[in-house]
């Protein structure tokens, strides 16, 4: 079962030293793709270290692989089902293969309806305020629905000229409103390239990290145009 | 008069996330969005968000002020709209209180006292341990209240609770101070607090719903 995860780049794949374990920071930096320990006790205590630390650190993706694999081989399906959440919203629609390959040879664990979930959002990645049934994500927001309170208002979802519309908004300074404007045009025509140009540019110049990870949400399943600047979009806000 | 830039969605009902749970009652100041957020949490069941209500409840004297802080409890995640209303469970408030602390750790422990350090209900620990956590989590607060204002003057901390950490800052025990109103509850838990699950909404609201004066 173990050996899928040995990590063969590693020169010295020895197992750690469990008596300093009391604080797994302490430790150097472990590279395996699944950490190696003797104890279960241990094992399950350097899961839930992995847990804490992929909500320290969301884009570190060695921490999501072993948390990943530790989970599956402790055989915790709802433990293992949260590191995948956990992964799909950290990943967002990006690293299609990464995710493949993460996934492919541990899926078999998991439950049918957990299984329909992850191929549902295995391309489009996960929004942190996605419904999603289970405690043992670290990311995810826990909200109960996914339905909006409020929304733009009629006139605003059938402007006729939504780019010239939202630039004025922009001037002003009303940059929520703008963002609604080209979202909506953005979801009626998600081909339209200058308004693709100008949401993404909105959502760099004001940081709006969250609208963007909702936004490629709202657009899972449809043809996108402009692909390079949404993954130069997700790159810059994801550093800054 | 403009037309206002937002509307509410239909057949909705309001409810706070378990973020908004946690914002209503991380600080006893009074603002419009935690005064909207602790009405909501004040009632029986979620309501649908009907204008001249929610005017009443935060103060906010017009329409599109209402709507415009409605939008930004979205945007922050703070607010959702459910298809259903829903009601806390009928379980008595011990009892509930006591099966929803379960949810908030790992090892399914946890203590919840007042503010002279009086247990309300405890979850997975014994008699002898809940009052050594008891007068812990107290002492805490002490600290709190001595050095508060001075780590927000010099450090710009908002502080939200306190706890014994390990080498990299996370924390191996910890205590939230919960507002609601006048009172302050203390709530202990050991290992990684889980705030982000609806558990933690169901028990501020049924702690708002108990304690709110």
């Amino acid at each position: 079962m173990g050996s899928i995860f040995v990590n063969t780049a590693t020169p010295d794949n020895q197992p750690l030293t469990e008596e300093y374990l009391s604080d797994p920071n302490l430790l150097p930096a472990i590279k395996y793709l699944l950490p190696k320990l003797k104890s279960k006790d241990k094992q399950i205590a350097y899961a839930e270290f992995l847990a804490r630390k992929v909500k320290r650190h969301p884009k570190n993706l060695n921490i999501h692989t072993q948390r990943i694999n530790l989970n599956y081989y402790l055989e915790n399906e709802e433990a293992y089902f949260g590191a995948l959440i956990d992964l799909l919203i950290a990943l967002g629609p990006k690293a299609i293969e990464l995710k493949k390959s993460i996934l492919r040879p541990t899926y078999g664990i998991l439950t049918k309806e957990h299984r329909v979930f992850i191929k549902k959002y295995l391309h489009s990645g996960i929004s942190p305020t996605l419904s999603i049934n289970t405690k043992e994500s670290r990311l995810s927001q826990g909200l109960s629905s996914t339905s909006s309170v409020i929304i733009g208002n009629s006139d605003q979802k059938n402007i006729k000229q939504p780019l010239p519309t939202a630039r004025k908004k922009i001037t002003k300074g009303d940059y929520q409103a703008a963002q609604t404007i080209l979202e909506n045009a953005l979801e009626q025509n998600p081909d339209d390239e200058e308004i693709t140009y100008e949401l993404l540019e909105l959502y760099l110049n004001k940081n709006m990290i969250n609208a963007f990870t909702s936004m490629t949400t709202r657009l899972q399943g449809k043809t996108l145009t402009a692909q390079k600047k949404w993954l130069e979009t997700e790159k810059r806000l994801s550093k800054s | 008069m403009a037309i206002a830039e937002f509307q509410f969605a239909d057949n909705i009902y309001l409810s706070p996330t378990p973020s908004g749970a946690f914002y209503a009652i991380s600080s006893p100041a009074k603002e419009p969005m935690r005064t909207l957020l602790l009405a909501l949490l004040r009632q029986e069941e979620s309501q649908q968000p009907i204008t001249n209500k929610l005017i009443e409840w935060t103060g906010v004297d017009d329409i599109e002020g209402v709507l415009s802080l409605v939008q930004q409890a979205q945007s922050l995640a703070w607010i959702e709209g459910l298809e259903e209303p829903i009601t806390l469970p009928d379980s008595g408030f011990a009892t509930m209180v006591e099966i929803l602390l379960e949810s908030l750790s790992n090892s399914g422990k946890a203590l919840l006292v007042d503010g002279s350090g009086c247990t309300i209900a405890c979850s997975g620990f014994d008699d002898e341990t809940a009052e050594m956590l008891s007068a812990f989590s107290t002492d805490l607060i002490a600290v709190q209240d001595r050095h508060e204002k001075r780590l927000k003057k010099y450090f710009g901390l908002n502080i939200h609770g306190w706890g014994a950490v390990d080498s990299s800052g996370s924390s191996r025990i910890g205590t939230w101070p919960i507002y609601i109103g006048d009172k302050r509850l203390l709530l202990t838990i050991p290992g990684e607090p889980r705030f982000n699950c609806p558990e933690f909404t169901l028990l501020i609201w049924s702690l708002v719903r108990r304690y709110f004066v």
